[in-house]
């Protein structure tokens, strides 16, 4: 087994009495690609704040590359890279700018940080646009440049949230290329996401959170085995075999008690 | 939803219930909108505050402009029944300037209602042009200044009942033309406000010409004698503004005065015209929008990129900064010189400067003859007055330091470093501002006034070395407190903290009063040098209680890290 990037224990986190992320243990090992599913407002994105330093636990602890975030939180930053949900862009920028502006606040010297602007860009087609504030660029090109600031400084983690939301093939298939020369090279990806057919394509390792709990991880093929299992339970009957692969919709919908095709009848509804 | 289970009949599909779109409706759910927006404004101390402020500003206004409406409807009495008749058309000036000018200004400064918003829904051409006018109707300044052109019909006809059947209709048209112009007119405004850089170059320009009619005050008096009779210039223009809508309606009114009413049945249809050429142009503008216009300031596709030409491109060198320090201080530095309005705002103090001697010197000159504009007396006092605005000024910067970061903040708390060399970055970017405002300043004094003697220059540095630090440790501790969004594209109306506004003059209360007492004792005592002592004591003091705040603002953004995102990251 490789050595955990990322454990969570207990971890919860209130808003008054809501409680958002409720007692969470999660795993995430080195080089895996992980994916965090949920439906709306099941805590994806207060845990992946917490889990970057964004947020503070209301109880539990976060160790990152065996790490505890809030003993190390410098430290643990050092080795990460994160997209959160807003982006954390800095409009009145360009590009080169806000690419060489991190890369020397996560202290790479001067050449190192206009190097890797350099080829960050040029990786991500903004090279031509480099001229251009950051806040007249479209949501897309936005999106690349926070990514290409997450991993300028060389990320052993890389947290992202959303990462594909509102972003067009083209640029998608730029960030997936990333990603995967990533995985390749031995970093961990921890990501949330609503689309699950990216996440069924991308990811190896797959948690799923719902009213703040965690109520499945593991690789797909556990999900799916561990679906398959509870459905032959359910139907003594039946061969217990599928008649097909389940998919990670099929296995998201099941885990987190999603209804299929409403009861409710919308008389007016044409 | 109860009731629409299974064991209900299907009831064959409701569409009989839905009516075709009718404007009345649209207009009073529209209404009814505005309501329950401004209802639920209220639910937070925010926003009870604002509707406090909001009724008091509105009673003074309302005040203003009733008092407004007395005062011309006297007027058109005055002029009618003192044989001045011919000077009405001045009265239709005054509220046609007001209709056209007032609403423009507050367009310039704040973001407007975007009609476009209800193109989503099954609306026709002709409801969208209403709806959009009925929401001029609805325009406090519409009110006030038809209320204004009543009064002047009201004066007109109560000095001679004979304008009673001219005035109405002359004022309802005058209205129309207004009305449609108004609304014509900021359609098309809007149309170029859209863009981010035009609505900073009109904004710029809109602060610049505040600046200048400052002058012109000086200016006139100065060149009163080269420009002749002020009284020979209007009357070179009457003809002119007669073809206008302002002069058409003071005509319409004398001719119907004179019982010439051909003459004033024509100046009617003139005025209708103007009314229908105002109407085709508003609706020539509601027309694109309503056929949906892309107004996005979205990037063009970008050209095919050629591969391997890397343009590299450097950060600063700073010598003796940490990276973090020198990024932080390089990034708010690009920053402030791409904002117009933090720059205008930083340039304002030397601009004030100008403006004093202007005005100072043409009191001057009137007083004694020629000479400087300020008493010897007064003299040395120039240029620590004009360092402390200046100071003064950059205070709203820096009690709000965060403000410009939006979602950027986000950041700071993801990159492996203290808060403290984000702020010490800030900070340093404010100091150089603050020297090139100082520099500029003595340059001004020195040409505009008198060169300020080399001890005064050195007791209001060492002052402004304490003030500046003492404002620094302050701000940046309330900015992590009472974070206030600040679109830096946009010129005046970004909300501010009250609370950091309060603290902030008491913190300058208590500076200027310490650095003022410290040169008094100088000054009595004859002992310039013990102003500087003290000073530089009192420097020393604020140094350490600036790098103890440092220490303290690292735990306090740790803290607030969750609210500093809320408020920074929050969109509208």
């Amino acid at each position: 087994m490789n050595s955990p990037a990322i454990v969570t224990e207990s971890l919860t986190r209130r808003f008054g009495e809501l409680i958002a992320v409720d007692r969470v243990n999660l795993r995430v090992d080195s080089g895996q690609f992980f994916g965090f599913l949920g439906p709306n407002g099941a805590g994806k994105s207060t845990t992946i704040k917490m889990l970057t330093g964004l947020l503070a636990a209301s109880a539990g602890s976060v160790r990152v590359l065996g790490l505890d975030l809030a003993q190390n939180p410098v430290e643990v930053k050092r080795q990460i890279g994160v997209v959160p949900e807003g982006l954390a862009l800095f409009g009145r920028l360009t590009a080169p700018e806000y690419l060489n502006f991190v890369g020397r606040m996560y202290g790479l010297d001067r050449d190192t940080a206009a190097k890797r602007t350099a080829e960050l860009l040029e990786f991500m087609q903004l090279a031509d646009r480099s001229k251009t504030l950051v806040t007249d660029y479209s949501h897309g090109m936005q999106k690349k440049l926070a990514m290409a600031a997450a991993v300028i400084h060389g990320p052993k983690i890389l947290f992202l949230d959303e990462p594909f939301e509102g972003v067009d093939a083209i640029a998608s298939g730029t960030l997936k290329a990333m990603l995967g020369r990533m995985i390749a090279r031995g970093a961990t990806i921890f990501l949330t996401s609503h689309v699950l057919e990216i996440v069924e394509r991308l990811c190896s390792h797959v948690a799923i959170i719902h009213k703040g709990q965690l109520v499945a991880q593991g690789s797909l093929e556990e999900l799916r085995a561990g679906v398959e299992a509870r459905e032959a339970l359910a139907r003594p009957g039946g061969d217990g075999s599928p008649h097909g692969k389940l998919t990670l919709e099929q296995i998201f919908l099941e885990t987190v008690g999603g209804v299929g095709d409403s009861e409710q009848e919308l008389s007016w509804l044409g | 939803m109860a009731g629409l289970g299974p064991d209900v009949t299907p009831a064959a599909p409701e569409t009989l219930v839905v009516r075709p779109p009718n404007v009345r409706d649209q207009i009073a759910v529209l209404a009814n909108l505005r309501w329950l927006i401004f209802q639920n404004s209220l639910r937070t101390l925010r926003g009870r505050l604002e509707l406090i402020s909001t009724i008091f500003t509105g009673l003074g206004l309302a005040v203003a402009w009733l008092g407004m409406g007395v005062g011309l409807g006297w007027g058109a009495w005055y002029l009618v029944s003192h044989e001045y008749a011919q000077w009405l058309p001045a009265l239709f000036w005054i509220v046609f300037v007001f209709w056209q000018f007032f609403p423009i200004v507050t367009t310039a400064m704040t973001a407007s209602f975007d009609s476009t918003n209800l193109l989503r829904f099954p609306i026709t051409y002709s409801s969208y042009f209403l709806l959009n006018l009925a929401y001029g109707c609805a325009d406090p300044v519409s009110i006030a200044a038809t209320y204004w052109l009543f009064c002047i019909a009201a004066g007109c006809t109560a000095a001679a009942p004979v304008y009673l059947w001219t005035a109405l209709p002359v004022v309802v048209l005058f209205a129309a033309v207004n009305l449609l112009l108004g609304r014509a007119l900021l359609a098309w405004i809007d149309r170029w406000l859209a863009q981010r850089r035009t609505r900073e170059i009109m904004g710029f320009l809109f602060v610049l010409l505040l600046i200048s009619f400052q002058l012109i005050g000086p200016l006139a008096s100065r060149w009163q004698h080269l420009s002749g009779s002020a009284n020979s210039r209007i009357t070179a223009l009457l003809p002119y503004q007669r073809v206008l809508p302002p002069g058409l309606a003071g005509d319409a009114l004398i001719r119907a005065g004179q019982g010439d009413v051909g003459r004033a049945v024509l100046y009617s249809i003139a005025l209708a015209a103007y009314a229908s050429l105002c109407g085709a142009l508003f609706a020539w503008r509601l027309r694109a929008q309503y056929r949906g216009e892309n107004l996005s300031e979205t990037a063009a596709p970008a050209a095919t990129t050629t591969r391997g030409k890397h343009a590299v491109q450097m950060s600063w060198r700073l010598k003796g900064l940490s990276p973090p320090v020198a990024a932080a201080f390089e990034k708010e530095v690009r920053s402030l010189l791409r904002s117009g309005p933090i720059l205008f705002t930083l340039i304002v103090p030397v601009l004030v400067l100008f403006i004093f001697r202007a005005r100072f010197s043409v009191a001057h000159h009137a007083a004694s003859g020629a000479g400087l504009p300020v008493s010897s007396n007064l003299m040395p006092f120039v240029f620590p007055v004009g360092a402390a605005y200046a100071l003064l000024i950059l205070t709203n910067l820096i009690y709000n330091s965060l403000g410009t970061e939006g979602p950027g903040i986000q950041f700071y708390f993801v990159a492996p470093i203290r808060f403290q060399s984000v702020l010490q970055g800030k900070n340093l970017a404010y100091c150089i501002v603050m020297l090139i405002d100082v520099v500029t300043i003595w340059v001004g004094v020195r040409f505009l006034y008198q060169a300020p003697s080399v001890s005064i220059v050195i007791t209001t540095l060492l002052a402004l070395v304490f003030a500046l630090q003492v404002d620094l440790a302050v701000g940046n501790v309330l900015s992590l407190y009472f974070p206030k969004k600040y679109d830096m594209a946009v010129f005046g109306r970004n909300n501010t903290s009250r609370v950091s506004v309060l603290i902030g003059l008491a913190v300058q209360a208590v500076i200027f009063g310490i650095a003022a007492a410290a040169l008094f004792l100088g000054y009595i005592l004859h002992r310039q040098w013990l102003s500087d002592i003290i000073l530089v004591l009192l420097a020393a003091v604020a140094l350490i209680g600036y790098r103890l705040s440092l220490t303290a603002c690292n735990r306090i953004a740790s803290d607030r890290r969750e609210a500093l995102a809320a408020e920074l990251c929050r969109v509208g």
